[in-house]
């Protein structure tokens, strides 16, 4: 009670749901992007040693380094309330 | 906490002040995550370009030493316009690969700049064909020596009981107390008595009495009736003198001198960018534009100017040389030179160690956006 009004029902109920909804929502972004971000820093790693004994090697032909395996990782699109299309 | 009974959308207030700290916190991690990543990339790039770069200098006897300078733009979170931040990035090096199992130098390397040891600084630049652009200083010199005595000539000869002052004079117990007094090396200089040919070639002596051994090259004694004088490679006469050492920055020598880590960046914010809202009765039109450069100079400290490093030079490149006019060792004044004012100078008498020289690579970065978006209500 307050002023004489009467207070709305269930107000803070109602907040909360909102806020929870709107927590999870966040949360669930946090966690997709650092899923993400983990994900490209192993796949990352994986690419980079997978090219580990052929760019001791590759200059040999053409006295260069392939280009491939400078740069040698594109991180993948990020996704977050969306799946990922398939290939 | 108070209950607020009388306020309506508590909770809502809560969390957008804590949701804001919280986005704040995500933006920070991610910001920081960001920088160590392309920080990671580039260790990643430089150890793959050193390979390379070894391979291509494998006729030489030489470490390949590469320094890679790279600025990358990353979002400040606490940033409400987006203006982007650039950070440079620094990742270095090294790697041999020699035909000669011996990794010697031969007679017939001496004069030839791609025999001697280099650090070489790459500046990545998408406008370059290569997509960086390279630059090349020498660590060493080649010197042909006067006629060379034996009393000239001094190596290190390794004493594991006594101790020595660089100097050359033993420590000793000067107060009688059964300790010796100074903290001293386990080595001293010893003069030669006679220069043995065999011996002193690919050897490395002192013939110049610095202190510092150089790598003899080429030498000729009384049995080729020629004029006792070497060929050397000299430590201390590269356009980088790498072996500055404690005992040298006693004596005032100026500084390390290579590439030190000291840059500068000049941001600015041209008047093309800003951000523009325009409220309408059912929808909300926001303009970004953002019209940005960054001038940096990485500054790399020389002991010497040569022709090969002015040759070098791109068109906003610059040396700083540093002028004592007085003569007491304190630098007056600086002067600035760019490539085509170099052509036309004598530039052997200057000298790092005694007034200070800075190569400044420059390198400029424009970013250029423009972004348009409506939101409706």
């Amino acid at each position: 009670m307050s002023n004489g009004q009467p207070a709305i029902k269930a107000q803070v109920s109602l907040e909360l749901i909102a806020s929870l909804i709107i927590c999870l929502v966040l949360m669930v972004g946090i966690a997709r992007i650092f899923v993400w971000m983990n994900e490209s820093i192993v796949k990352r790693e994986q690419d980079y040693q997978k090219g580990r004994k052929i760019s001791s090697k590759s200059h040999i032909n053409n006295n260069k380094i392939d280009d491939k395996l400078i740069n040698f990782y594109t991180p993948k699109k990020l996704y977050i309330f969306t799946e990922e299309k398939a290939q | 906490m108070i209950y607020l009974a009388d306020k309506k959308a508590q909770a809502l207030v809560e969390l957008a002040i804590f949701g804001t700290i919280l986005l704040g916190a995500l933006g920070f991690f991610l910001t920081n995550i960001l920088v160590f990543n392309y920080s990671e990339n580039l260790n990643m790039q430089t150890f793959r370009w050193t390979l390379e770069k070894a391979y291509q200098e494998r006729k030489t006897y030489n470490n390949v030493n590469l320094i890679v300078i790279d600025d990358r733009a990353y979002p400040e979170f606490n940033n409400p316009l987006a203006i982007p931040s650039r950070l440079p990035l620094i990742s270095s090096n090294n790697a041999v690969w020699s035909n000669d199992l011996l990794l010697s130098w031969d007679k017939d390397d001496y004069g030839d700049r791609e025999d001697l040891p280099q650090l070489t600084i790459r500046v990545i630049d998408k406008n370059e064909s290569l997509g960086y652009r390279e630059y090349n200083f020498t660590l060493a010199g080649w010197i042909h020596t006067g006629k060379l005595t034996p009393s000239m000539v001094r190596e290190k000869k390794d004493d594991y009981k006594d101790e020595y002052l660089m100097d050359g004079t033993k420590c000793s117990d000067t107060d009688g107390d059964g300790d010796i007094d100074c903290d001293g090396i386990y080595w001293y200089w010893k003069t030669l008595t006679k220069i043995k040919e065999k011996k002193f070639e690919n050897g490395n002596f002192d013939v110049d009495n610095d202190g510092k051994e150089e790598f003899i090259l080429d030498y000729c004694d009384e049995k080729q009736s020629c004029l006792y004088e070497a060929n050397v490679m000299d430590f201390q006469e590269g356009e980088i003198d790498s072996s500055i050492n404690s005992a040298d920055l006693k004596k005032d020598i100026l500084a390390n001198q290579g590439f030190v880590g000291d840059y500068q960046q000049i941001t600015q914010i041209n008047p093309a960018t800003y951000l523009k809202r325009q409220e309408d009765k059912d929808k909300i039109v926001t303009t970004r534009s953002i019209d940005m450069s960054d001038d940096f100079y990485y500054w790399v400290r020389l002991n010497r100017i040569t022709t090969d490093l002015i040759n070098q030079m791109r068109a906003n490149d610059i040396i700083m040389i540093g002028i004592d006019d007085e003569q007491d060792g304190i630098i007056d004044r600086y002067e600035i030179y760019n490539q085509g004012q170099l052509k036309n100078m004598d530039v052997s008498g200057y000298d790092g160690k005694k007034q200070g020289i800075w190569f400044g690579i420059s390198k400029k970065a424009t970013t250029k956006t423009y972004e348009q978006w409506t939101t409706r209500y």
